[in-house]
């Protein structure tokens, strides 16, 4: 057994319960999405063009030393002819503005009967609220605002660790709620009814009344693999006791509070499905906050928008810094840890997760949202969405490899790592996509 | 800011046009914004303020010329929402934390009280419950409970079941419950309070009322007219001006005076928006809708198209 390095994996040996064995070639897997704002500088992520050289590159060098389990994919533009700003609606879920279905992380987290958790970096202005621009996923109909606080997000993923079992007998308050949900159904059943032929209203209503019947049922499935006794000790979401997360002095704070509360729960099997999205379209994060990269300006603007050599330097730190936090407090720790939930000792937790890393636009300074050609210094780059697959999949991905996937969609994306969490053949938008074979082992 | 007051007021008188007009429409004459739900399958009639001055003469002239919208279920805000818990339990106003409903979605014109927007997914619908049960646990705390329902300590059967069932409810439901509408919540406390206590029973009551799409939602509905159109209800009209010009529910007053029928008057809705303006709520917080307002890009009110999604 390979022995924990660093951070919050420690704590997760003398805490592990007891294992879940599962039955040989079917192995347990977690999905994490980590969504990156605005793209990122293409020559400073493929120096060569060529796809040959990523971790020599400015901005994924973090993941040099588990490039065996890191997968890029190359030539991957978004569905539907979505682009630019609007395009966040259609990273997860592959149509324009968001299309009819859920996000496909509450797809696959259906599929698994589990809850699929949003958190977020997300410092929007209160006084502002959380624009309809900013959406990422969408849950049961209705957008999902992302849980911005780390203390509460180790509430909900990790809340029920160490609780125990109600021993009372007899009614209790989850039964009452049900009770008072139910009358709350039934109203809403009757009130949909009654106003036939107002289709905006009722598919309003339609959407209140499924959430409704989702919180009497239970919340929407739990966790499948627990396997801690105890919630983790977590240093950095206890940082951010008393502190307010929306406040973007505090923005590297919350991600590492975020990430150690992903790490966790992903090793204690108290989530599977876990969104982390860092920021917005239009975040005009500074950059210089406590622990980040040091540059006081803003990340949408002027960093991401930066065409001189100088600011694109500055583009390439930002997003390598998001994947330093992700390698150091979620990969390092999953890639050791055995998983408590695999009957074989030797599968890490990372051989059995798959991170997927994504954005809403290619190039941040170029705004384009397909794989298209961009000329930086006079030099072309082939350019496309971040794609970056971080992890074994269970053995379901080619780990360490650089795909060429020219012409393929972001849709398509979705739809293969649909298969590779056990979700395969999702119907998006009335069809069920192709997926790309190359990505699969 | 004058002059857009002013417009408002003045075009209060065009609101619901009760009895004859479509339903809804700029029943508060606001401009408040929903503008996804613009265009909605009732069909909407042009007219009135199109030159971004505002409707001139008296107000019973305007009716015919005032825009009309859609029916709508207006999802309360996160303001609204806390508005309304410390109105309707005054005995908790000074203590409760405040709501667990989250930030509301601001749309694409900058607005957070979109109707099209503020939708009740599994999220909200969660915070919404967990809202639900501090105001109930705050209501029943021995502390305040007596004070919020004198019966319960003097009689907690299902007598008192039934006066804090209708009492509140029609403060939270803006209106009456039917005799069916108490019945249920009634029933739903007796079989809480059976397994625990009359305090209890209530708690669960309270929650499931607080969840009620008839407290959640803002109902612009209105009821048919029987030529075609819809017209505002009474009560749906007390609603409006209440949120609208104090961003809180109506008062006992109010709410009777629109069950009466006197909101019909285009005059009566006149005056009782400039009392609410005029009230401490309407001070205090000003008026969501001026805020509101406000926030459109200076210009536009020279630029009718751009109001087109705008209500």
């Amino acid at each position: 057994m390979r022995m924990m390095g660093i951070g919050v994996a420690a704590p997760f040996a003398a805490q592990m319960a007891s294992w879940v064995h599962a039955d040989p070639g079917d192995r347990p897997v977690r999905l994490m999405i980590f969504y990156v704002p605005h793209g990122w500088p293409i020559e400073a992520v493929d120096p060569g063009g060529q796809g040959n050289g990523f971790f020599t590159g400015d901005v994924l060098s973090p993941l040099a030393a588990i490039q065996d389990q890191v997968t890029v994919v190359r030539g991957i533009g978004m569905n539907d002819g979505a682009t630019n700003h609007a395009a966040i609606r259609t990273v997860l879920t592959g149509r324009a503005e968001g299309g009819d279905d859920d996000s496909v992380d509450r797809r696959i987290a259906e599929a698994l009967g589990v809850q699929a958790h949003v958190l977020g970096t997300v410092p929007y202005a209160s006084f502002a609220g959380f624009s309809v621009d900013s959406f990422l996923a969408r849950h049961g109909g209705a957008w999902v605002r992302p849980t911005e606080n780390p203390v509460d997000a180790a509430d909900t993923l990790l809340g029920s660790l160490g609780s125990g079992a109600d021993p009372k007998n007899g009614p209790t308050d989850a039964d009452f709620r049900r009770q008072a949900l139910a009358l709350t159904e039934r109203e809403l059943e009757v009130m949909h009814d009654s106003i036939s032929g107002l289709t905006s209203e009722q598919s309003k209503l339609s959407i209140h009344l499924e959430a409704v019947r989702a919180l009497k049922a239970g919340g929407g499935g739990g966790p499948n693999l627990v396997t801690c006794d105890e919630r983790p000790v977590l240093p950095a979401v206890d940082a951010m006791q008393g502190l307010d997360a929306l406040d973007p002095a505090n923005f590297g704070r919350v991600l590492d509070g975020h990430l150690e509360v992903i790490a966790a729960s992903l090793i204690c099997g108290t989530a599977q499905v876990v969104t982390l999205q860092n920021m917005y379209v239009n975040g005009q994060v500074p950059f210089n906050f406590a622990g980040g990269p040091g540059i006081a300006k803003g990340h949408h603007d002027p960093i991401s928008h930066s065409w001189d050599a100088a600011g694109r330097t500055e583009f390439a730190t930002c997003q390598r810094w998001f994947f330093e936090r992700l390698m150091e407090k979620v990969i390092t720790p999953l890639s050791t840890t055995p998983d408590p939930s695999d009957s074989d000792p030797n599968n890490m937790v990372l051989d059995n997760t798959l991170i997927y890393v994504c954005s809403e636009i290619s190039d941040g300074a170029n705004h384009n949202s397909d794989a298209s050609q961009v000329w930086v210094d006079g030099v072309g780059y082939d350019n496309y969405l971040p794609q970056v697959l971080i992890g074994g999949g269970g053995g379901c991905i080619r780990s360490g490899e650089i795909i060429n996937a020219p012409g393929r969609s972001n849709l398509e994306m979705l739809a293969t790592i649909g298969e590779v969490m056990g979700a395969g053949g999702l119907s998006i938008g009335g069809q069920t996509p192709d997926v790309i074979g190359e990505v699969l082992a | 800011m004058n002059v857009r007051y002013c417009m408002m007021l003045l075009s209060l008188a065009t609101a619901g046009c009760y009895g004859g007009s479509h339903v809804a429409g700029d029943t508060d004459g606001s401009g408040e914004t929903d503008g996804a739900e613009s265009g909605g399958e009732s069909g909407t009639a042009e007219g009135g303020d199109t030159d971004g001055d505002g409707p001139q003469g008296e107000p019973a002239d305007r009716c015919d010329a005032s825009k009309i919208g859609p029916p709508l279920l207006r999802r309360l805000t996160q303001t609204e929402f806390d508005a309304t818990v410390r109105v309707v339990f005054p005995p908790i106003a000074g203590t409760f934390e405040g709501v667990s409903v989250g930030a509301d979605t601001t749309s694409a014109l900058g607005f957070r009280n979109d109707a099209g927007s503020l939708l009740v997914g599994e999220q909200t619908a969660a915070e919404i419950l967990s809202t639900a049960e501090d105001v109930g646990d705050a209501v029943t705390d021995p502390a305040v409970f007596a004070s919020v329902l004198p019966c319960s300590s003097e009689a907690p059967d299902e007598g008192c079941a039934r006066t804090f069932a209708e009492d509140y409810g029609a403060r939270l439901f803006r209106r009456p419950l039917s005799a069916e509408e108490v019945d249920r919540y009634v029933e739903l406390h007796g079989s809480v309070a059976g397994d625990s206590d009359f305090a209890t029973g209530i708690k669960w009551m309270l929650v499931s009322m607080f969840q009620s799409p008839h407290v959640v939602y803002r109902s612009e509905l209105g009821e048919d007219a029987g030529d075609g159109t819809r017209a505002l209800r009474g009560w749906e009209l007390a609603t409006a001006l209440a949120y609208n010009y104090a961003g809180r529910p109506p008062s006992d007053a109010l709410r009777t005076l629109g069950e009466q029928g006197a909101l019909a008057d285009p005059q009566a809705r006149v005056e009782q928006a400039r009392m609410l303006l005029a009230s401490d709520a309407g001070r205090e917080g000003g008026t969501p809708v001026l805020r509101r307002l406000d926030r459109l890009p200076r210009g536009r009110p020279q630029d009718p198209a751009g109001h087109a999604g705008v209500r």
